[in-house]
């Protein structure tokens, strides 16, 4: 029952955010959000790690067909929904300083967002899943596209068709799974996991699951929507997006591609970890020549979530968990980091690092939340990177010790980029854009604090999160090796 | 001495004869279509097509002794001279706005 | 049954209105004849199958969910033709005549148990359809439209009915049952092969499935707007249904020989109504291609030919039917205007700035496209979705490869409209729409959402 309040919540506040809104919009958003975010911990406090799918509901949706409106919670979902749930509020906070046209709508879009997103984590129905997959498209869809920068119309476009074009490749796998179930067909995730297939049969659902997810992600080479999209979205798509939207491709890996194609595994494996340790590797050296901060970020998004891919392929429970603890964590940073370039682009008009500089003599306190959330990137033990990244690296390690030592090739390129980045806007003499920065706003203030806490909350004490998701993943692992 | 009757003179002929005049009657109707220009000829060959059909019911109805395809027959050219109706109607009105009926002058939709 | 002889007869009562010194009579009875046709249509539901006629018209729930998809379209369409009434040239009596005895031809075509009463639906409604497209008199394009339509029509109906005297020589039998135990008893003649494909290319060119559709384009974009709609959507269901009929009742027995030949038209179908649409200027003449394409999704239904296969096709049909009529609602409105050369306002272009200047219209339409591009929480969603189920329970993945590709090319074209009404800026003069006309958008819009956020609501009628 918690479950369906936490995919109904969002979408009620959404539509009261769009007939009520008017210019409490942001008011009513930012309730609606943390009434969200309220409940999720509620769920957290009742969720018992080692008892499986906890608080389920189900449906019949299409009676005839054996689809049912199902979803519930484990250790993976509940990582996800909490920080879906976490970052929203945020995000809806972080556009309090801009003043978007037609704001009703704006933070109406961001909670159907979470609600669909919050769906896609929990659902466990396949077509409800791709049915939350694709649905989450839309809003952030719109968001990008009316609210988006110069070029917005064509990056947004091709973003679009990019993404559904994946997503069509679920839906033919999905589809021919669903009637390869006995008797009169089931479209739950779990009768497809107990399919004998062909090893045939396995490879096709895997490159089929493989391009969806690694459009979504995006993974090397289905990249290149990308970091025209973040750049030219508002930031709070952006953040959507890079925050969470691109977990939706690693969940869609470990809850479906694993499990169901287990044995195109063997096969196939190798090709896709190559394929993501090439992302990692090509994503950092490109974001090393990025001037604008922005794609700068897009570019190291691309190259961590390489990371995350190579740890699940691993099939590894170092890689897994690390994986899982790093989708917290990237979040956690990606959004931290777009909302300060955010803060400096408000101000200053750019975000080319050439014209910045020197803000720390102006505003040393947000130099310092910069320096933070760039060390939880940049895997700093005792941050929020540094857990996620050690135990993903020590998973491809297992795996292979060449592609091991080239994954390992993100922490070091990592810094350079990233320390780079902070370097060229936060020291050196001001120049005429950042003479006149201005200090923190409460609501900005409002926005890193909780950001901060949680980049050392994870880096501190991960065993929270681990703890959560272990017993869930140790099942899993179980499943996919037999 | 009695009349023959009709199914009795048609089966003079053997059925692969009727099939093969109709088929090339039909085969002439089709290229008729495709080469012409003139509406009227193109008209005139699709009625070609329909009269190849009925000679073709007719003879199998023959052959079957079975009534059903001439009953048929009746409704092809009933049907067909709603058909002319409608089409000379249409033709007509093409031909009070453009003096011509030549369909290479219709080029008004682009494709 | 009963709509048939209803709407015979009402059609007849229509002329007759006519006469009446007030126009405005005209509309209302028409629509209320329709609502009439629609109540007497179910009057029969769920009474199994009834053979009417000696053999000559099956009645069932599947026929009688496809006459009423048909009728809720035409009504939908009777109703936003108000424009009758600004033009002296028009003859409304004899348009809503002619539209109510077309939908007879289309019922014949829907429960025909004997292949005369295929003929003579389809020549009904088609004779109907050539008239209705060359009723703008004056209008060059309209001519022209009518003349290509009546002689591609025409010609289909040769081919068609030479396929029907090849399986009456093999079979020696006009009906579907008879044919299906001609097949039974095996070793079936040549004629009977080639009988099936001249009758399948026949029906073919009716719902315009490539390369039989080269006619679709020009007819589409020259006839008045209104009957491009109704072409669009009652033609092709009817062509469907009895497509499905003629196929399933018939021609399982072979099905190995078909089936191949089906595919491959379905997939030249699907290549070209898709890729060729990408390419146009002319919004009419997308949704003329667009509509070849859904032909396209159709026919892999038939194609795959599962127990499943008659609620797809049926479901698709409702869902592409009501997404194109609010398409075609939408466009209306916009293209009214003429310029000099008497072509109207149908580019892309038409639809700038929509959504400032009347942000219902701009919602409308964006909801039809997405159904047509098949977006979930759109009907249009799950009829690609049971249209795919069924070509993947028969296994062919190739096919469903192809379709998948072209599905997503068809989003690249209906989000161009999207992104025109939303993101482009047009000139701010106000579009006016009256409130009955709204009324009907409003209602197939919300069909459209409700049957793609509950399917099983439909699924569960038949």
């Amino acid at each position: 029952m918690l479950t369906i309040l936490l995919i109904l919540i969002p979408l009620v506040a959404g539509l009261l955010t769009f007939f009520l809104g008017g210019s409490n919009a942001k008011i009513i958003a930012l309730a609606g959000a943390l009434a969200e975010l309220a409940t999720a911990v509620f769920a957290w406090t009742q969720f018992d790690p080692a008892a499986g799918a906890q608080f389920g509901f189900q449906y019949d949706w299409i009676t005839a067909s054996g689809i049912s409106f199902a979803a519930s919670v484990d250790g993976i979902s509940m990582l996800l929904v909490l920080l879906t749930t976490f970052l929203v509020p945020l995000i809806v906070l972080s556009a309090f300083g801009h003043n978007y046209q037609n704001p009703a709508t704006f933070f109406a879009l961001i909670l159907f967002m979470e609600s669909a997103l919050v769906g896609v984590f929990t659902t466990t129905d396949a077509f409800l899943f791709y049915f939350f997959f694709e649905v989450a498209l839309i809003p952030v869809y719109f968001l990008a596209a009316v609210w988006g920068g110069e070029n917005r119309l064509k990056v947004t476009f091709k973003f679009f068709v990019y993404t559904i074009f994946g997503s069509l490749f679920m839906l033919v796998a999905l589809v021919y799974l669903y009637y390869q179930t006995p008797g009169t067909h089931s479209s739950a995730i779990t009768a497809f996991y107990d399919l004998q297939l062909t090893p045939a049969a396995q490879g096709w659902l895997f490159w089929a699951f493989f391009i969806a997810f690694a459009i979504k992600m995006p993974l090397f080479p289905f990249h290149t929507w990308q970091p025209d999209t973040y750049t030219e979205s508002p930031t709070p798509a952006t953040m959507l997006l890079a925050g969470i939207m691109l977990k939706m491709g690693v969940y869609g890996l470990i809850r479906i591609l694993l499990p169901i194609t287990p044995l195109a595994l063997n096969q196939w494996g190798a090709v896709a970890i190559v394929l993501s340790v090439i992302g990692i590797v090509y994503g950092s050296i490109i974001a090393i020549q990025q001037r604008d901060m922005k794609r700068l970020v897009a570019y190291s998004s691309f190259a961590h979530v390489g990371l995350m891919a190579a740890g699940v392929f691993s099939t590894t429970l170092n890689g897994m968990q690390g994986a899982l603890i790093q989708m917290l964590a990237h979040g956690i940073n990606v959004v931290g980091m777009f909302f300060i370039i955010d803060i400096i682009f408000s101000r200053t008009n750019t975000r080319y690092l050439d014209h910045l500089g020197g803000i720390t003599q102006k505003t040393p306190s947000l130099s310092v939340y910069f320096m933070i959330m760039l060390l939880g990137s940049v895997a700093l033990p005792l941050t929020s990177g540094f857990v996620g990244e050690f135990l993903l690296l020590a998973g491809v390690f297992e795996y292979n010790n060449w592609l091991g030592a080239a994954a390992g090739l993100t922490i070091i390129l990592g810094a350079v980029y990233l320390l780079r980045m902070f370097q060229k806007s936060m020291f050196g003499a001001t120049s005429v854009n950042t003479e006149h920065f201005q200090e923190l706003t409460l609501s900005e203030r409002a926005v890193l604090i909780p950001l901060t806490i949680m980049v050392f909350w994870i880096g501190i004490y991960p065993s929270t999160f681990l703890e959560m998701t272990e017993p869930t993943v140790n099942q899993l692992l179980r499943f996919i090796h037999n | 001495m009695q009349e023959p009757s009709i199914p009795d003179i048609i089966q003079l002929i053997p059925l692969k004869s009727y099939l093969i005049l109709s088929t090339a009657l039909f085969v002439i109707g089709i290229l008729g279509v495709l080469i012409r220009r003139n509406a009227i000829v193109i008209f005139m060959s699709v009625e070609l097509m329909l009269n190849s059909v009925n000679l073709l019911l007719i003879a199998f109805s023959s052959y079957k002794s079975d009534p059903s395809a001439q009953v048929f027959v009746f409704f092809i050219m009933a049907v067909a001279a709603a058909e002319v109706a409608v089409g000379l109607a249409i033709i007509v009105m093409i031909y009070r706005n453009t003096r011509t009926i030549d369909i290479g002058f219709l080029n008004k939709l682009k494709g | 049954m009963y709509p048939i002889i209803l709407l015979s007869f009402l059609g007849i009562v229509v002329l007759f209105l006519g006469f009446a010194k007030s126009k405005a009579i005209l509309l209302p009875a028409t629509l209320l004849f329709l609502a009439v046709a629609l109540v007497g249509n179910f009057v029969e539901w769920n009474q199994g199958t009834i053979i009417y006629f000696y053999n000559m018209l099956a009645v069932n729930n599947l026929t009688l969910a496809f006459n009423g998809i048909v009728l809720v379209s035409a009504f939908m369409i009777v109703a936003m033709t108000r424009g009758f009434q600004d033009d002296d040239e028009a003859q409304p009596a004899e348009y809503y005549a002619i539209m109510l005895f077309s939908l007879v031809g289309a019922f014949m075509m829907i429960g025909f148990e004997n292949l005369i009463m295929l003929f003579l639906g389809l020549e009904i409604l088609s004779v109907a359809m050539y008239v209705l497209t060359g009723s703008d008199k004056r209008n060059l394009r309209s001519n022209e439209a009518a003349l290509k339509y009546f002689l591609m029509g025409a010609f289909a109906t040769g081919i068609l009915l030479f396929g029907i005297a090849l399986l009456y020589g093999a079979t020696g039998s006009f009906t579907l049952t008879g044919i299906q135990a001609y097949i039974g008893q095996g070793n079936p003649s040549y004629l009977l092969y080639g009988g099936l494909l001249l009758v399948l290319i026949g029906m073919l060119f009716k719902v315009s499935a490539a390369p039989f559709h080269f006619w679709t384009p020009d007819v589409y974009e020259g006839a008045p707007t209104i009957f491009t709609a109704f072409m669009a959507t009652i033609v092709k269901t009817a062509g469907f249904a009895a497509l499905f009929r003629l196929l399933s009742h018939s021609f399982t027995g072979i099905y190995d020989y078909w089936w191949i030949t089906l595919a491959v038209i379905t997939v030249l179908t699907l290549l070209v109504g898709n890729i060729i649409a990408v390419y146009q200027d002319s919004f009419k003449r997308m949704l003329a291609y667009s509509s070849i394409s859904h032909a396209g999704y159709l026919l892999i239904a038939l194609t795959a030919m599962t127990p499943q296969t008659e609620n797809s096709i049926l479901f698709y049909s409702m869902a592409y039917s009501v997404a194109t009529i609010c398409a075609f609602g939408v466009l209306i409105p916009l293209a009214r205007e003429k310029a000099m050369t008497g072509k109207p306002r149908e580019t892309y272009e038409a639809f700038n700035g929509l959504a400032r200047n009347n942000p219902l219209l701009a919602f409308v339409l964006t909801v039809s496209m997405l159904s047509l591009a098949g977006i979930p929480l759109t009907a249009g969603f799950w009829g690609k979705f049971f249209v795919f189920g069924s070509a993947a329970e028969r296994g062919i993945i190739w096919l469903l490869v192809v379709a998948i590709l072209m599905s997503a090319v068809g989003i690249y074209y209906y989000f161009r409209v999207i992104m025109a009404a939303y993101m482009k800026e047009g000139d701010t003069a106000e579009i006016r729409v009256a409130p009955f006309y709204k009324i009907v958008l409003v209602t197939a819009t919300i069909i459209t959402l409700l049957f793609g956020i509950a399917p099983g609501l439909f699924t569960g009628l038949v």
